[in-house]
């Protein structure tokens, strides 16, 4: 790729010359499209307290954050000679090359947030007992402004200034603003040190819902007791030396709208609007809903922790259930009813699981050798317990077009979430893929098919730690399955040519492997000898099988060498002597996402790095335009003075 | 010292609690967005969300490509969706989605224009509606109608009406709104020419234009069996409106202006706001073979207009299907028409205002139907200034058309015609071209005209016809499927329109 870094020189890195007929050069790229951002932060915060009797304390905090940003993004003119847009010869698809104006926009942003929140602490021991009470009270308020301006076409090359343009500009507005109080209680009582029994409450209000709705209650109480120091009996033995049990019930509320007044119908200028003196609105294609309600969960868990052997072996198991209700999210609707989507309150979504730790330190001694091993596990599943009324599942519409098909994250009644929905070609009841009997080819089944979901059941993860004299060595490693993945990024490749799929038949024309010929109505006969029609660009860029995804949806299983690191602690006094100056050091070599080990079938890519990791829970699909997954190499010098 | 404290601790929490109504009430009005917007202001968005969908050429470009018209230029892959008819639901589903969206801005206008002075808002609405549901049906068939747009009701998933039906329900609707026109008395308000962006309020066009659509949906059905009472006694209720006649046009004029997506859909899928080329566009279609022989074959004098000579005054199209090595390469191959500021050219000019129905359609169809006797007039009469309406459009004179269809080809003289529909129906494909390709497709699958197309010749084609219909959306298949479902099994080759009769 660097050989393309010289775009006036190297005839093959020109805009004329690259070879990619669908994205520019990126060194082109760099050098004429850019995104600057200047942004300046302001924090500030004032905390008062004040303690007029020992058990009485009240506290004050304000804090401001104000933040102010100015963004330029501009693309310089991109010409291309007659010779790359137009194709004579029909030689290649060079006729892709879209030449374009310079672009330029400027936007300038800034936003005020103030929180204050005031605590009363009461806290006191009577006798055996000692509480603890805590009453705040806390408010939130936060506006968005933005200015933003856009010219298509600058006249002077290079001059990223709206005035120099042809076309009207493009000028945009908007103020935000939201706000949200609480008000809280939280109570601790304990026996002795030994039981302990919490509870809160909270109250809050936000102002992104209608007034009818926008108060919401949310209690929590939760138990725990240390049974070593309850029953000290317990702990005579030579194995036990702690125990501990806890228990606990809650109930959480949020608000998750991202925007602010989903609440109200919304006209939005029309696209091209105004044309000189006429204006013209109309209805934002996202339904507004005043019935918007908080999301609120529900959470039930327990807990056990013991030690043995004076420490050595610590043991830890949670299990829990939480139940969330009323989720917000803009789902996909009927384009008949008007709408492309609608913000609603999305059901019931059940998650439960079960969590295990397990500590062993260490688990060998041998002198000056030490190796410390923790071992943790946990199951966790959910299952979708209702939607909407009258849905029986619904896309996750999280901004992302999955190609052309649509293969989506989807919430599905008494499945778990999110299932991978992709399209499929027609098959046979045992699921063998039925070709045409003349062409070889598949057809796309009319519905999406469900494949597994994006959530893994499984975590098993190692940590261990040998040390000896000043020389440590890390390894962690992980196992997780149970979920799929739709490596869509394989249809990328396939297109391109450059999968391994589309080489195996040596790009000759081959049966495509356990399809049947539908030979009368559900008579399905195995496929041994019609071939392919095309086994290079018609089969791999323009069949059904192409265009569709179910063959790309793999186990999302593997095991992962996530981390070794190898530290030596350098004995500072006998190399430096006694300076006084310096007082530890340590040197360090760290490697991370090392090996990765994955089911044949997965002949992708990290499931681990896919299209919405970062920003949505509706995880499962891979794309050409994500970032690649890293390995990152590191050396550590440690010094402490 | 403690009590001070103590007082301004508890004076704040008097402030909170007093102004927390007012603290809170910050979202019940969006200050960046109106919530309610007068119908004169989302009457033009709604209209030029029409023009836009009828006039962008990738809307409806399959209609070009298999019926000879257009070519996918030899610089391109060919792809196998139209070559070989293989659509898929996803296929052009970008049409119904907006009809949808401007649809949905139509009802409100209708519903919201209660007041007796609002009647011809209300008027247009309605008109504007059966505008997009007689397209919708002309493509889709069984689409969603009577439980459409219904969100306030709860409703998230309408079902989806039976063609005829709608069919039906549509010349109802239009003969209320022209007898909302014609019969409304005392202080109406009459649409500006900011507000109306197609006729300036001039309500008699507007009554024209619905009996015209209303002429149009009637003369759909003209090949089914035992409908020629149905149609005519229809057209006899409001014949006396009249129809668009020449220079009548309905055109979406916002006005266009040259600007970045404020130009003529059609140009700017062409050419930008400084006047070079989208090469995507103008490099990715090219003439249709079948076309360009008829042109070249009746010399026609729109042949310019339409295409683009190659070199000279040479014409030449592709034959859609081939293989890439096989098509004219494309410095052989006529574009489609342009010459800088004729308005007349097929790709015309960034502000030329964008047709939904011309008066040579109407012209057309008026023909058609004296032909068939279901409206008096002469159809001679009213085919010859079609074609001399269509020409003028393009910027060809009274003259030179006359000339044309005084020529002796049984393909334009009326007279040595021996089919006289079959001659109307490939005129009006003729002057169709690049204006209304929605009625190209129709005509052709409800008459078979005009005789001779090839549509494509690529080898693996699924059929040797191309589809007859539009499968549905992705988007409904995924959120409405009970629905669509419901509808029974589609084919794109078998599932007919129900005015389909071949």
């Amino acid at each position: 790729m660097s050989t393309y870094k010289d775009i006036e020189g190297n005839p093959f890195a020109t805009l004329d010359g690259y070879f990619n007929a669908y994205y520019p050069n990126p060194y082109w790229q760099i050098a004429h499209s850019r995104q600057k951002t200047d942004r300046t932060d302001f924090l500030g915060s004032l905390n008062l307290s004040y303690k007029p009797i020992e058990w009485l304390e009240f506290s004050n905090r304000t804090g401001l954050v104000y933040n102010t940003q100015n963004y330029n993004d501009y693309t310089d003119e991109a010409v291309y000679s007659e010779y790359s847009s137009h194709d004579p010869w029909s030689q290649g698809h060079m006729g892709q090359q879209t030449p374009y104006s310079g672009q330029s926009s400027y936007q300038m942003n800034n936003q005020l947030s103030l929180t204050n929140d005031f605590l009363t602490k009461l806290s006191k021991d009577f006798g055996d007992f000692s509480t603890k009470l805590i009453l705040g009270v806390s408010a939130y308020k936060t506006g968005y402004n933005a200015m933003n301006s856009a010219a298509s076409a600058l006249v002077i090359p290079k001059l990223y200034n709206i005035a120099n343009r042809v076309g009207e500009p493009v000028a945009t507005q908007s103020t935000l603003e939201r706000s949200s109080m609480g008000v809280f209680a939280d109570a601790t009582i304990g026996y002795k040190n030994f039981i302990f029994l919490h509870g809160s409450a909270r109250n809050d209000w936000d102002s992104r819902l209608v007034k009818d709705n926008r108060s919401f209650f949310y209690p929590g109480a939760d138990i725990s007791a240390v049974l070593t120091d309850m029953f000290p009996a317990l702990k005579d033995g030579p194995i036990l030396s702690f125990m501990k049990i806890r228990a606990g019930l809650s109930k959480t509320g949020q608000i998750s709208l991202t925007n602010w007044y989903a609440t109200v119908p919304r006209y939005d200028a029309a696209p091209g609007f105004p044309f000189g003196n006429t204006a013209g609105f109309r209805l934002n294609t996202t339904l507004s809903n005043p019935t918007l309600r908080p999301e609120i969960t529900k959470e039930l868990e327990a807990g056990l922790e013991m030690s043995f052997v004076k420490d050595r072996f610590h043991f830890e198991v949670t299990a829990y259930k939480s139940n969330t209700i009323d989720q917000t999210i803009p789902a996909s609707i009927s384009s008949s009813t008007g709408y492309r989507s609608a913000y609603i309150n999305a059901g019931e979504l059940e998650t439960k699981g079960i969590e295990t730790d397990l500590k062993l330190t260490p688990l060998l001694n041998l002198g000056q050798v030490n190796w410390d091993l923790t071992l943790n596990y946990s199951y966790s599943t959910s299952e979708v317990l209702s939607i909407y009324p009258g849905l029986n599942e619904l896309p996750i519409n999280d901004g992302t077009t999955y190609g052309i098909a649509n293969s989506a994250s989807y919430a599905i009644i008494g499945q778990q979430f999110p299932a991978l929905k992709v399209t499929d070609v027609i098959r046979d009841p045992e699921g063998r893929i039925v070709v045409n009997p003349v062409t070889g080819l598949p057809k796309t089944a009319p519905a999406l098919v469900q494949k597994g979901h994006g959530n893994p059941n499984h975590i098993l993860g190692i940590v261990n730690n040998f040390t000896w004299k000043g020389l440590t060595l890390g390894i962690v490693a992980e196992y997780r399955s149970g979920n799929n993945i739709v490596n869509r990024v394989g249809n990328a490749l396939d297109f391109t040519g450059i999968s391994e799929h589309s080489a195996l038949n040596g790009r000759q024309p081959f049966v495509i492997p356990n399809s049947v010929i539908e030979t009368a109505p559900g008579v399905f006969t195995p496929n041994t000898d019609v071939l392919v029609t095309d086994a290079g660009r018609a089969f791999w860029v323009n069949s059904n099988y192409h265009t569709t995804d179910a063959a790309l949806v793999t186990s999302a299983a593997f095991w992962k060498l996530r981390e070794v690191s190898l530290t030596y602690n350098v004995p500072v006094e006998k190399v430096f002597g006694s300076t006084k100056v310096l007082k530890a050091a340590s040197l360090g070599v760290v490697g991370r996402n090392l090996l990765m080990w994955r089911p044949k079938t997965n002949v992708w890519t990290d499931p681990e790095f896919n299209t919405n990791s970062v920003t949505s829970s509706a995880v499962g699909f891979t794309n050409e335009d994500q970032t690649p997954p890293t390995r990152v190499l590191g050396f550590r010098v440690n010094l402490t003075f | 010292m403690k009590k001070n404290i103590l007082i301004i601790i508890a004076g704040l929490l008097v402030f909170m609690s007093s102004c927390s109504g007012d603290f809170l009430n910050l979202n019940e009005k969006n200050p960046n967005t109106a919530s309610v917007v007068d119908p004169a202001l989302v009457l033009p968005a709604a209209i030029n969300q029409v023009g836009a969908t009828m006039n962008n050429p990738r809307r409806f470009e399959f209609v070009y490509l298999w019926h000879g018209l257009w070519s996918i230029s030899a610089g391109y892959s060919q792809p196998q969706v139209l070559t070989q008819y293989k659509l898929v639901n996803s296929s052009y589903q970008n049409a119904f989605i907006e009809f949808y969206i401007a649809g949905k801005n139509f009802d409100v206008i209708e519903n919201q224009a209660t007041a007796p002075k609002d009647v011809y808002f209300k008027a247009i609405a309605k008109i504007m509606k059966a505008y997009i549901f007689q397209n919708l049906v002309d493509c889709w068939g069984d689409v969603p109608y009577s439980e459409a747009f219904k969100t306030d009701a709860g409703n998230l998933k309408p079902k989806y009406d039976k063609q005829q039906d709608i069919y039906e329900d549509l010349v109802v609707q239009l003969d209320a709104a022209i007898n909302m026109i014609t019969s409304a008395t005392g202080l109406v308000s009459v649409p500006t020419s900011a507000s109306d962006i197609i006729f300036g309020g001039d309500m008699v066009k507007w009554a024209k234009f619905a009996n015209t659509l209303k002429l149009r949906i009637l003369v759909h059905q003209a090949y089914m069996d035992n409908r020629a009472t149905y149609i005519s006694g229809k057209i006899a209720t409001t014949s006396a409106i009249g129809y668009l006649g020449a220079g009548e046009s309905a055109l979406n004029n916002p006005p266009y202006i040259v600007s970045s997506g404020k130009m003529n859909p059609f140009y700017e899928t062409f050419y930008n706001n400084a006047g070079t080329t989208q090469s995507d566009g103008i490099t990715y279609y090219f003439a249709g073979k079948f076309a360009v022989d008829f042109l070249k074959n009746t010399s026609d004098p729109r042949l310019g207009k339409f295409f683009k000579p190659y070199s000279g005054s040479n014409y030449a199209g592709n034959q859609f299907g081939l293989g890439q090595d096989e098509l004219l390469p494309q410095n052989q191959c006529s574009q489609l028409g342009y010459i800088k500021d004729d308005a007349g050219t097929m790709i015309g000019t960034p502000t030329k205002p964008a047709p939904l129905l011309t008066d040579f359609e109407s012209l057309f169809l008026q023909a058609e139907a004296a032909q068939r006797n279901w409206i008096t007039g002469n159809a001679k009469a009213l085919y010859e200034s079609a074609v001399t309406r269509s020409c003028a459009y393009m910027g060809i004179s009274s003259a030179a058309a006359g000339a044309y269809l005084g020529q002796f080809s049984s393909k334009a003289n009326f007279d040595n015609a021996p089919d006289k529909i079959e001659l109307i129906l490939t005129q009006k494909y003729i002057a169709l071209n690049g204006v209304a390709p929605v009625e190209i497709w129709t005509d052709y699958r409800r008459s078979g005209f005009p005789t001779g197309l090839v549509f494509s010749v690529d080898p693996a084609k699924a059929k040797d016809y191309p589809p007859v219909r539009l499968l549905y959306p992705q988007d409904e298949i995924n959120v409405n499927n009970d629905n669509v479902l419901a509808v029974g099994t589609i084919d794109a080759f078998t599932s007919k329109i129900f005015w389909q009769k071949r």
